[in-house]
Parts: structure tokens; C-alpha cells; sequence
């Protein structure tokens, strides 16, 4: 609780006991490269999120407060409200899940708290108040705001720890443009959703996410850019922009030709990390592709090693000598600890399987890399930039 | 009546670029644009006309060589001879008060753009090195590489995905780039510009290292390549390291256990790549009387004379062989004693001035000699009347007859000591090289309108061809020899008919043929056996071989030229005439050697003194 913000010593009191009460039940989500807050909501360990912060994925880590991680899978979604239930594949033992309060509503200045896990394994909350209500119309949920900024999935208590929603993605399309406020998704407006969850663990592993539009509400393939049914752009974290829409194609066939998703491996604007197994046996590594300012360049990059405790004159001596003709046009380059390997591939004249060619080439070359530098110099394989 | 315009500003008669008469909207010589007077330098590059996108993609596919030329001059604002580079063909040119070294590999059509920044700091070496791995990261696609201790920017372009204007955007990005990490560099450690004023005026490729492939990596192939398996054309030999900078340096490397050149095999002397200009001894002081009677009249000078040699059971030389100048001896092989000599296949050189060294000394003076030589000539050997045919010794194996098909000649004896760039390329491979470097020239020769010169060029390509290739490759240098027949005629005739025919027309048709052979990567379908006209006396060799001499020193002072004229006028020599074994292996020392040593000028000067020699005697 190092960060804790607290008024006054009464307030830090109470809020000191409302988190050893929710700190069970706090997780963090890491799916692929996304991270994201969640937090327990059933018996069966049932975490819920935000569908946005984590992406499309299929298989999730689930990180709690204390102990080991628990791999899980995403069972359900709703990608007009932005929830994401994820399951835990393990039983995590016991679990405390956090109390839920249907009703009342909140009601307008009502004082809440934003709870989220905090980068490293700290817990951070947030006194906040509520200062908006809207009233759903039609497909769209009811939402109120809190006076704050919290994370997508983040948890939102009130004054006795219950749970009064989540915070998720704004639905109100050109107000939240203009909203300095984070939009909360109420209990109500998923509680149908969760009453439907509260199964026994095993019924419920073997269900897959539907994602539908969340205009005409029906399936949508992740992989494309608008709903076949109704034409309209899709939810995805991140939109695609007139400027980059030739590199994006390019980028999404590329992936598509070594079976990666790229809505699904996309973890920014301009970027996507994605894992490839360079062998069938091989530990798979993790790929990042950036695109420039100008969407004319795209940056390949591949973790192969961190620094070796000893001997870096020698180290240092032998990536540079291999820059020179050893790497073809790859280069290798070091940030902090870690040693890399990456190009920049020129996307005019590029073609999507030329690209997927690369791609896997730099996978191959950097398990190469890996294994070789792990030898010579004892270096650690690195397969994933956190 | 209508009216004529009259343009305010007159066309010019010549090329901008480089003097040639202009008939047309472009150069016929450069290819360069028709543009105004004043327009070569201070070319804004945007502004630059540009010869249609067309007809550059054309030049990428069947002239790579001009189409970079033609791109660097756009962006320079002026031609840049080429040179012989590491890596293939060179240009050595200065962008942005930022020098660049750009090469292009014909085999892996790999564009290279190399430039020197600094030397690495004792003192601050473990930064600075460190540094530089950090800014790899932003400064791709190029990266920064280490050659001994020379920190170099380099970018490398696989050439079929690159366009005139993204070549162009490289080299100003690369040169940009150098500017600023250079800066950078001068800021966080103080480091010295790389080159001295001395040597700025005369750049080289020497001044940008050698590089050093790790054996242990194997070399990804270039983006988006779609072909060619080749091994990297001109990639360079994995050498040992060089002789550390310091104990610690070295004590570290040896923790690396980075990859390391193979062990030579056991009873294989290790050969060091030969760094440094070749071993001269000084040039033997001949009695006059020995000179007088080698220079009889329709005497062969020593070197050639076959006839005369009287093989004697000593290695002194007897009157009319007298034994060659050592200034025209290139560093001997270290023979096995039981080495029998070979004439065909091009012996191996010694790799460094030691072995040089320790083989002279313990020659005891006996300048000229070779090893083997004196095992031969242990063997009497007949006197031989001048005219008939020569009869090799015992021990030792004669040069075949030139009218004997190539491919009914003894197979080449192993080239173990080949250069393994040489060795490893496949033969079409180095057929193809031969003749894209006489593409290279011939850009060049025929801007500066020599067409003497283009001739023994195209001369000095079919001979080499001949020598290096025509064990291996008997159709394809049949059938360049047979496309080709009306420059490598003899050279007299050739002269002749000069006068009356343009020889560029001539030398139109040879070039083409060289394009056609290049195009089908050596591959044609069967010939007839190759049948060269030899050189039937002396006075024939020395009068052919004095024209030649008066073109080489006629052509363009580029270096890489020379070497490969003076290499074709060795090569013709040793297919065309009737050598003695002795001359013939001594003559071959001095083509390999040429060949391991690349474009220097120790290595020219020692092949036109070889010809001069030869000429004079």
C-alpha cells in the first residue's frame, strides 16, 4: 500500500480494512502483451475485465496479489458492454470473491472506491465520487462516471466494499470524447451475464467467446475490420486510421499467412507482439512489428538474450563484429539488459507472404542467436519483452 | 509565315556529366539527362531530371552496376568512377561532408553502403562499444558494426526491392545518419574524425577494414529474397584475429569462444591472409654479356624462351636463362618435396610477406629461384633445338598444346589454397563475375572514348575467361571465345581493321554477348572445342604483348581496370603462347598472386613489370 490515497486517517483506516478484505480477489490479466485489471466476482473464480484491455485473446494469465499465476481461458464476452469473463483452467483454491451490490443504484456524489492492481504487485485504490448518471437507451447500457481516471477493468466499491461496477470502454460515443471522466459500467447492466456464470468451474471450460456486434448484435469474425451485417467499424482496442490503412493490410495479410490474428496481437496503434515458434519443438519468441511515423518502414524486433554478468568488452566486441556481415541486414542492438535482433522492412513493393517470410526468418534467426550467445557467453534466453 | 521559337537557353552540345557529344535528350555514353551548364553540382535531388522510371527499372535488372552508379551521381551531382571493392564493384564518394564507401555484390545483388565513423578508444572502449550497440536500435535499417577497431554505420539493400528514388533516400539517410551519430559520438566520448587530411585525399577501401563473418552464424538471407541460394559474391575470408590490442583484449577474446578459423589440416602449413603489399627483392644485377645474349634477335626474352633452356644439374642460371628479376617474381609457394609441378591450374602464393621472407632467406640469395625449380632441373634435360617441340624433363609436366580442346586437358590439380571466396562460389559464379567487371569497366571506357582500350578489354575478359574457366566451363568460354572472335583476334589485325571500322562496333557485339552469358548465368548449350590461334614465335608474343602494353598505359587511370587488363594480357599470354614450364609456373605465381591480392598497387606494378620484362628482353 505504498501509494495509498487516503483523505485522512479515518478514511485510510476504512479504506485500510476494505483491502485486506478485496486484496484476494484483485488479479491482473496478462494476455499476450495487453495487461489489464480484473477482479473476482464468483465462487468458480470467475474474473471479470474489461473485453477491450485485453484484446481478443483465448488463453489469459491470471497474476493474484499472492501466490502463483493461473493460467485461464475467456469463456464469455460482451463486447457492447466491454466484459470479459475469464475462467481459471486451475482451481485456485479458496476463493473470496468480492460482494456484489445489485441495488440500490448508485445515486449521484456517492463516494466510491476505484480498485486496481498497481504495477509490481502493489494494490491501488482511489476514492472517487460519482458525477454522472446515463440512462440506457435500447442496446445501450446504463453507465455512470466517477471524478477520476482508472484503468479499464479496475473495480469500483462503495462505502462498504461492495461492488457498484467495473470501469470499461464509454458507450457514449461522442460525449466521451469530450467526458474528462472514466465511464463505470453498473452491476445491473452485467449481472444477468454473471448470474448465468455462476456454474460449477467444469461446466464452464469448455465454452468458447462469441463476439458479437455491438450495433446489430450479431457474430463478428475478429479478423475483420467492419460487421458484415450492419458495415460498421468493430470495437476493436485499436481502430484503424485512413493514414496507415495500406501498411495495416499489409501487416494484418502478413500475420494471417503465419496464422497470427493481428487484431489480436495488436498491442498499440502502431504495433503488434505476437509469440511464433520458429521450430515445431522450439520455445516459442516473441515478435514485435512497429510501424514508422510515416507507415512507410516497419521494424521487426526479437528478444534473443539479456546481458551476461561478466565479459561484456568481449560481448559487446562480438555483436558488433556480427552486424557487420553475419546478420544479412538484421542488426542486433542492446536496450538495458537486453540484447536483440531486429530490421527494417520497407512496406512499398512489400508483399504479405514476402513479409510472413521475414517474419519467420528473423524468428529462426534469432533462436539461432539465442542458443549460440546462451553458449558462448552464458547469456539467459530471453523469449518475451515484458 | 510562322514563327520560330528560339529557346532562351540553348541546349548544350555535351554532356553535363561527362563531355560526350550529345545527340539526344540523354547521354549516349553516361545515360545521364541533356541539362543546362551548371546544373552538375548543387543538384537538389528532388529537382534532379530523372531518366524515365522505366527505363531505371530496366537498368536495375540488366545493368545493376550503372543503375547504382547512375543514383549515386544523381545524389552527388557528378559520375563516380567505380573500384574494386571487398564485396564486387565500389564507389568511394563524399555526401554531406559524410564520406561514403558504396559497394554492390553482382552475386547476392547486395547493395552495401559502409561509413567509417571512428577508432574505438582505449580508454573509453567498454562505453563507447556500448553505446553503439544502444544505438543500433534507432538507427535502423542501418546498424553499426565493429572491424577491428573501427566503428562503421553500415546499411545493406537487397537491390531488386530497391528503386532509384529508395536508393537515393538510403544513401542521404546513411550519410544523415553517420553525421549525427558521429556528432553524438564526439559529444559523449571525444572520439577523432576517422580519416586523416592525408588520407581524405587519397580515400581507399583499405580505409574502411576488413570485415569479419562469423562462421558459427550463418548469414540470413537478404529481405524479401525470393532467389538466390549463392553464397555472398566477394564475401570475405573469416581471418584470423589480428594481433590483439592489448593483452587484456586479447585474454578476453579468448573467453569468447566466438568462432574461429578452421585448424589447418594436420600437415597443412597454416597460411595467414597476406595483409600487406608483396615481399620485393631486390632486382638482380645481370652481367651484361647474359643480358646482351638473351636479347638475340629472334630470341625469346628469358622468361618466355622455351627453346634455349638448357636444364643443368645447379640452380645458376645459365647464360641465355638468365633467371628473371625477382621484381617480377611474386611471393612463391612453399612446395612439398614432393610436389611435382603442374602447369595448368593457378598455383597458390604465399599468403604473407613472412613466408615470403623465410623462403627467400633461405634461398641464400639465389634470387629468382623457386622451389622445385632446382628439383626439376636436377633432371638433365635435353638440349632442345631452337624450333622443335620442347620435351619436358622428368618431374615435370608441360603446358598442353593451346590447340588441345579444354576440355581433353588434364583436370586442375587441387586449389586448395584458393581464396575461399574463389573456392566456394561455384565456376558460373566466377565466370559471370569476370564478366560483370568487364561490364563495370566498359562503362567506363567507354565515357572516357577509348576504344583501344575497350578492345584489350574485352581481350583481357575472353582470356581470363579462358584460363580460369576453361577446364571447367569448356562450352561457355567456347562460346565466348567464338562471339567474341572479332576483338580477340590477333591484336595487329585487329589494330588494322580499327582504322577503317569503329571499334566500338566491334566491341558492341562482344558486349552484348557478355550480357546474353550473364543473363544465362554461364549456361549454353554444347560448343564446339575451343580453338585458340597461338602465338608462334617471340617476336610475335613481344609484339602483341608491347601493343597491349601501350593500351593499358592508355587507358583511364583506375586502378581495378589496370589490374584486370595487366591480369588479361598474363592470361593470354599463358593460353596463347608455348611456355616453358619454368616461365609457365612462374607467370601463373603471378596470376594467382594478382587474384589473392586483389586490386593493389604492388599487384599491378608487379604484373606490368612482368609484362614490360617480357616485352623489353
Amino acid at each position: 500500500m505504498n501509494r495509498l490515497a487516503a483523505s485522512n486517517e479515518d478514511e485510510f483506516n476504512a479504506t485500510h480494512d476494505r483491502i485486506a478484505r478485496v486484496r484476494p480477489a484483485i488479479v491482473t490479466l496478462h494476455a499476450g502483451s495487453l495487461t489489464a485489471a480484473g477482479w473476482m466476482a464468483l465462487p468458480n473464480g470467475l474474473v471479470l475485465s474489461s473485453r477491450r484491455a485485453i484484446g481478443y485473446p483465448t488463453d489469459v494469465s491470471i497474476v493474484p496479489q499472492e501466490g502463483m499465476p493461473l493460467p485461464g481461458r475467456v469463456i464469455a464476452v460482451d463486447v457492447a458492454r466491454d466484459v470479459a469473463m475469464v475462467l481459471p483452467l486451475e482451481f485456485p483454491g479458496i476463493v473470496a470473491p468480492l460482494q456484489i451490490r445489485p441495488a440500490p443504484a448508485v445515486r449521484l456524489t456517492e463516494p466510491v472506491s476505484v480498485v486496481s492492481p498497481a504495477p509490481g504487485s502493489d494494490l491501488r485504490i482511489v476514492p472517487a465520487r460519482v458525477c454522472q448518471l446515463h440512462t440506457g437507451t435500447g442496446p445501450k447500457p446504463s453507465l455512470f462516471e466517477i471524478d477520476i481516471h482508472a484503468p479499464l477493468g479496475a473495480v469500483v466499491l462503495d462505502a462498504e466494499g461492495r461492488v457498484v461496477g467495473m470501469v470499461a470502454t464509454s458507450t457514449l460515443g461522442p460525449l466521451a470524447a469530450t467526458s474528462t471522466f472514466t465511464t463505470v459500467l453498473p452491476v445491473p447492466a452485467f449481472s444477468a451475464l454473471l448470474g448465468a456464470m455462476d456454474r460449477p468451474n467444469l461446466e464452464l471450460r469448455d465454452r468458447t467467446p462469441l463476439y458479437r456486434c455491438p450495433t446489430c448484435e450479431e457474430p463478428y469474425d475478429i479478423a475483420a475490420e467492419r460487421c458484415v451485417a450492419c458495415g460498421r467499424v468493430l470495437p476493436h482496442a485499436f481502430a484503424s486510421t485512413p493514414e496507415r490503412a495500406d501498411a495495416e493490410r499489409l501487416v494484418r495479410d502478413g500475420l494471417a499467412a503465419i496464422g497470427v490474428v493481428a487484431n489480436r496481437a495488436r498491442v498499440s496503434p502502431t504495433s503488434w507482439r505476437f509469440p511464433l515458434r520458429p521450430f515445431s519443438t522450439a520455445e516459442a519468441t516473441h515478435l514485435e512489428l512497429t510501424l514508422d511515423d510515416a507507415s512507410s518502414t516497419l521494424t521487426i524486433r526479437s528478444p534473443v538474450v539479456t546481458l551476461p554478468t561478466a565479459n561484456h568488452e568481449p560481448f559487446y566486441r562480438f555483436l558488433l563484429t556480427m552486424n557487420d556481415q553475419t546478420t544479412g541486414d538484421l542488426a542486433v542492438s542492446i536496450a538495458g539488459d537486453l540484447v536483440s535482433i531486429g530490421c527494417a522492412e520497407r512496406l512499398d513493393g512489400c508483399g504479405a507472404s514476402a513479409l510472413a517470410a521475414r517474419i519467420e526468418e528473423i524468428a529462426r534467426v534469432s533462436d539461432e542467436y539465442r542458443r549460440t550467445l546462451a553458449d558462448t557467453f552464458e547469456a539467459g534466453p530471453k523469449y518475451y519483452v515484458p | 509565315m510562322g514563327t520560330v521559337a528560339i529557346p532562351s537557353n540553348p541546349v548544350p552540345e555535351f554532356c553535363a556529366a561527362c563531355g560526350f557529344p550529345l545527340r539526344g535528350p540523354r547521354c549516349e555514353a553516361c545515360g545521364v539527362h541533356r541539362t543546362a551548364p551548371g546544373r552538375r553540382t548543387g543538384l537538389t535531388p528532388d529537382s534532379e531530371p530523372q531518366p524515365p522510371d522505366a527505363e531505371l527499372e530496366a537498368w536495375r535488372a540488366r545493368d545493376p552496376i550503372r543503375f547504382v552508379g547512375h543514383c549515386i551521381a544523381s545524389e552527388v551531382g557528378t559520375t563516380v568512377p567505380t573500384t574494386s571493392a571487398q564485396e564486387g564493384i565500389g564507389w568511394i564518394f563524399s555526401l554531406q561532408a559524410t564520406t561514403l564507401f558504396v559497394s554492390f555484390d553482382p552475386g547476392a545483388e547486395r547493395t552495401s553502403i559502409d561509413v567509417p565513423l571512428t577508432r574505438v578508444i582505449e580508454r573509453q572502449r567498454v562505453p563507447l562499444l556500448r553505446a553503439a550497440l544502444e544505438l543500433c536500435d534507432q538507427l535502423l535499417p542501418a546498424r553499426l558494426c565493429l572491424r577491428d577497431d573501427l566503428l562503421v554505420l553500415r546499411r545493406t539493400a537487397h537491390l531488386p526491392t530497391l528503386t532509384a528514388s529508395a536508393l537515393r533516400l538510403a544513401l542521404r539517410t546513411t550519410a544523415a545518419a553517420a553525421e549525427r551519430v558521429a556528432t553524438l559520438l564526439v559529444s559523449w566520448f571525444d572520439v577523432r574524425p576517422t580519416f586523416s587530411d592525408e588520407q581524405r585525399a587519397n580515400l581507399s577501401w583499405a580505409l574502411v577494414g576488413r570485415s569479419r563473418p562469423l562462421k558459427s552464424f550463418s548469414i540470413p538471407p537478404p529481405g524479401r529474397s525470393l532467389p538466390p541460394p549463392f553464397a555472398p559474391q566477394g564475401t570475405p575470408q573469416v581471418l584470423p584475429p589480428p594481433p590483439p590490442l592489448s593483452g587484456r583484449l586479447a585474454a578476453a577474446e579468448a573467453l569468447w569462444a566466438a568462432p574461429r578459423a578452421p585448424e589447418p589440416a594436420p600437415g597443412a602449413s597454416a597460411r595467414p591472409v597476406h595483409r600487406e603489399t608483396p615481399h620485393r627483392e631486390p632486382a638482380s644485377r645481370e652481367p651484361a654479356s647474359r643480358e646482351a645474349a638473351s636479347r638475340d634477335a629472334d630470341e625469346l626474352p628469358d622468361i618466355l624462351s622455351p627453346f634455349f633452356v638448357v636444364t643443368s644439374s645447379t640452380s645458376t642460371p645459365l647464360p641465355g636463362l638468365a633467371a628473371p628479376p625477382s621484381t617480377i617474381t611474386p611471393p612463391p609457394v612453399p612446395t612439398p618435396p614432393t610436389y611435382v609441378r603442374r602447369a595448368t591450374p593457378l598455383p597458390v602464393p604465399p599468403s604473407s610477406p613472412s613466408d615470403l621472407r623465410a623462403l627467400y632467406g633461405g634461398m641464400g640469395g639465389t634470387l629468382g629461384g623457386l622451389p622445385g625449380e632446382s628439383r626439376a632441373s636436377e633432371v638433365p634435360a635435353p638440349l632442345v633445338e631452337r624450333g622443335s617441340t620442347r620435351r619436358p624433363g622428368i618431374g615435370e609436366v608441360s603446358s598442353p598444346p593451346v590447340s588441345v580442346p579444354f576440355s581433353m586437358r588434364p583436370p586442375a590439380a587441387s586449389s586448395e589454397g584458393e581464396p575461399d571466396a574463389r573456392r566456394e562460389r561455384p565456376a558460373s559464379d566466377r565466370f559471370c563475375q569476370i564478366l560483370r567487371d568487364a561490364q563495370a569497366h566498359a562503362t567506363t571506357v567507354s565515357i572516357q572514348d577509348k576504344p583501344g582500350v575497350m578492345l584489350i578489354l574485352i581481350r583481357s575478359t575472353v582470356f581470363r575467361a579462358i584460363l580460369e574457366h576453361g577446364d571447367t566451363l569448356p562450352h561457355t568460354v567456347a562460346h565466348l571465345y567464338r562471339a567474341t572472335a572479332a576483338v580477340t583476334r590477333d591484336l595487329a589485325q585487329a589494330e588494322n581493321a580499327g582504322r577503317r571500322v569503329n571499334p566500338a562496333a566491334i566491341a558492341e557485339p562482344a558486349l552484348y554477348a557478355m550480357e546474353r552469358l550473364v543473363s544465362a548465368r554461364g549456361q549454353v548449350p554444347d560448343e564446339k572445342p575451343l580453338q585458340i590461334e597461338p602465338l608462334t614465335s617471340a617476336t610475335h608474343a613481344r609484339e602483341h604483348l608491347s601493343r597491349f602494353l601501350r593500351e593499358i598505359e592508355a587507358a583511364p587511370s583506375d586502378p581495378a581496370l589496370r589490374h584486370f587488363l595487366a591480369l588479361g594480357a598474363l592470361s593470354e599470354l599463358l593460353v596463347r603462347a608455348k611456355l616453358p614450364a619454368k616461365t609457365d609456373q612462374r607467370l601463373r605465381e603471378i596470376v594467382a598472386y594478382a587474384h589473392r591480392d586483389g586490386v593493389k598497387g604492388a599487384t599491378i606494378d608487379l604484373m606490368m613489370t612482368a609484362l614490360n620484362r617480357i616485352v623489353s628482353q
